[in-house]
């Protein structure tokens, strides 16, 4: 029995190899038309569009455009696109029953972090979004929210 | 060879959010920001039969005025786009801060990401609002002046472009000395936030 | 003297019964505004019930062409609001445009608007001619255009979502409208219609 699931996991993975090697091939055989290239080229690099094709695509997805209506009961709570994120205030109680002392270190802390050139460097922009060509993600998924916690702890005392 | 290059070109595009449906900009679908320390990723609803219901989708609100455009002459009112903006050079950067000034059950309740919590009715709390101010990085100095030079960008927001508590706490801000080039006010609001269909928080 | 104080009373409650319960802002229950000949009292809902439920209520429209607009359309054109739109039309400081191509201004509009859907103004047609003219411009012989004796215009369309009077401003720029004399209510139909402001249906033009 063992044998045989071996012996048929083993065929499955040369025939899928065989497959992908056979697709592969086939593919590269295929005639290198011009299309293909352009296809490639396009996709790696946004063409540069002039205003008045804009606004003429623009009025265009725009006159073939219709409302979809749907009826919804208006008092019932939606609750599309809502993230639920656990608040860390359960160790900050803990450092609400401590001196102020360790408060104080927080706040210093917090002081430490002004970066004066990277200010200056930040002006007031122009009011249209920044562009970006790669998915955009955060260096780090979590962080310590000391500004958070600080203010949550300044307006829990008294 | 040159298909599986173009496989992986549109599937850099799809995680790019290229082919979203529902975009926020023509550059932008999606942005991450830190919501109590935690990544967070901020993008619209992608159903187009998507309706805002519920307590923001109510228009009677007595008693609830309309406010101006802009709440002082030297604060700037500013949009979703700018917002994000802001979220994102700022605010992932501990440059800025965005503030919820609504009550506190109604923010644990829902709120937009990266948003801290003080409740509007703050301000009538002296002791609170200097402590806060220091945490924002403005000194208070032995003459009694303010200085704001490493204080953060503030950014505002309430309930909705009908929400009074706003205008009130920001200028007590502005009397304690808080400058306005450091403010901006996002009028529209928690409201417009959800009718545009933008990824909200829950605070247990 | 019972009387009186019986008739006072009834003066008194009357006129608090039917002032309005939810006012536009402090002071200010209502407007009354007027344009070609047509009266029009703008007020908000004044129904405990009434919640946002046509397709204004929608939070997901397609893009393109629909993509958030930023608060400016551009630096010089004045963003306004709620108040400053009501404050334009009652002081009739100009004239309010509903830049929205006529399907969507048919279905409903903000009294005193004029529909000059912003298309007409992005090809030079007869029509864009006589438009730009009725707006106060003066062509010169070469073609080019003279705006300094226009009118102030205030553009909206259907809210945050849309780009329509963005690009008729846009488009008017081009032209060489003085930014100045450009307002742009960006909350458009949607915000208008989520505090409960007065809509019409505009009748067929044209």
């Amino acid at each position: 029995m063992k044998n045989m699931l071996e012996s048929v996991a083993v065929g499955l993975v040369l025939l899928l190899s065989a497959m992908i090697i056979y697709l592969i091939v086939q593919y590269n055989m295929i005639d290198d038309s011009d299309g293909i290239d352009e296809l490639a080229y396009q996709v790696a690099e946004v063409k540069p569009v002039s205003k008045k094709e804009k606004t003429s695509n623009y009025l265009q997805n725009l006159e073939g455009y219709d409302d979809v209506d749907v009826k919804v009961d208006p008092t019932q709570e939606n609750t599309a696109n809502r993230v639920e994120v656990r608040s860390e205030l359960a160790e900050d109680a803990l450092s609400e029953a401590v001196e102020d002392k360790n408060k104080e270190s927080y706040l210093e802390n917090l002081n430490n972090y002004s970066t004066d050139e990277k200010k200056e460097k930040l002006q007031q922009e122009e009011p249209t979004a920044p562009k970006e060509h790669e998915p955009e993600k955060l260096e780090h998924d979590e962080i310590v929210d000391e500004i958070g916690l600080a203010i949550g702890a300044a307006l829990e005392d008294l | 060879m040159k298909i599986l290059m173009i496989l992986c070109f549109a599937l850099t595009g799809v995680f790019a959010g290229q082919f979203d449906k529902v975009k926020i900009t023509p550059d932008i679908s999606y942005l991450y920001v830190y919501h109590k320390g935690k990544a967070v990723k901020v993008h619209r609803i992608q159903d187009t039969k998507n309706k805002l219901t519920g307590e923001y989708a109510k228009q009677y609100r007595p008693g609830q005025y309309i406010q101006p455009i802009k709440m002082h002459d030297d604060i700037q009112t500013i949009g979703e786009v700018e917002l994000l903006h802001f979220m994102k050079e700022k605010g992932n950067y501990k440059k800025g801060i965005l503030v919820d000034l609504r009550p506190k059950r109604v923010y644990k309740r829902e709120s937009i990401p990266s948003a801290v919590n003080i409740p509007a009715k703050t301000k009538d709390n002296k002791v609170k609002l200097e402590k806060i101010l220091k945490i924002l990085g403005a000194d208070r100095k032995a003459d009694g002046t303010l200085d704001t030079k490493k204080a953060m960008d503030v950014a505002f927001y309430c309930n909705g472009l009908w929400c009074e508590q706003s205008s009130e706490f920001i200028k007590e801000f502005l009397k304690l000395g808080y400058p306005a080039e450091k403010m901006l006010y996002y009028r529209g609001g928690f409201q417009m936030w959800k009718i545009l269909g933008f990824t909200t928080v829950v605070n247990k | 003297m019972k009387l009186r104080y019986v008739v006072m009373t009834l003066i008194v409650s009357s006129v608090l019964s039917t002032a309005n319960v939810v006012e536009i802002t402090d002071g200010m229950p209502y407007v009354k505004v007027e344009a070609n000949g047509n009266k029009y009292k703008i007020e908000r809902t004044q129904d405990k019930d009434a919640y946002l439920t046509n397709t204004f209520a929608l939070t997901s429209r397609p893009s393109p062409p629909f993509f958030i607009e930023p608060f400016l359309v551009t630096s010089g054109v004045e963003t306004y609001g709620e108040l400053e739109l009501l404050d334009f039309v009652s002081e009739k400081k100009g004239l309010l445009i509903d830049a929205r191509l006529e399907n969507w201004y048919t279905k409903s509009a903000i009294p005193t608007a004029v529909n000059m859907p912003f298309k007409l103004f992005l090809t030079k047609t007869s029509v864009r001619e006589k438009v730009l003219q009725d707006l106060g411009g003066k062509q010169d012989s070469s073609g080019k255009w003279d705006f300094s004796t226009a009118k102030t215009i205030l553009l909206y369309c259907n809210g945050a979502w849309c780009g329509q009077s963005p690009t008729a401003i846009n488009a008017l720029i081009d032209l060489g409208y003085p930014k100045e004399k450009m307002k742009y209510y960006r909350g458009g139909m949607q915000t208008w219609q989520l505090v409960g402001l007065t809509t019409i249906v505009p009748k067929e033009s044209k």
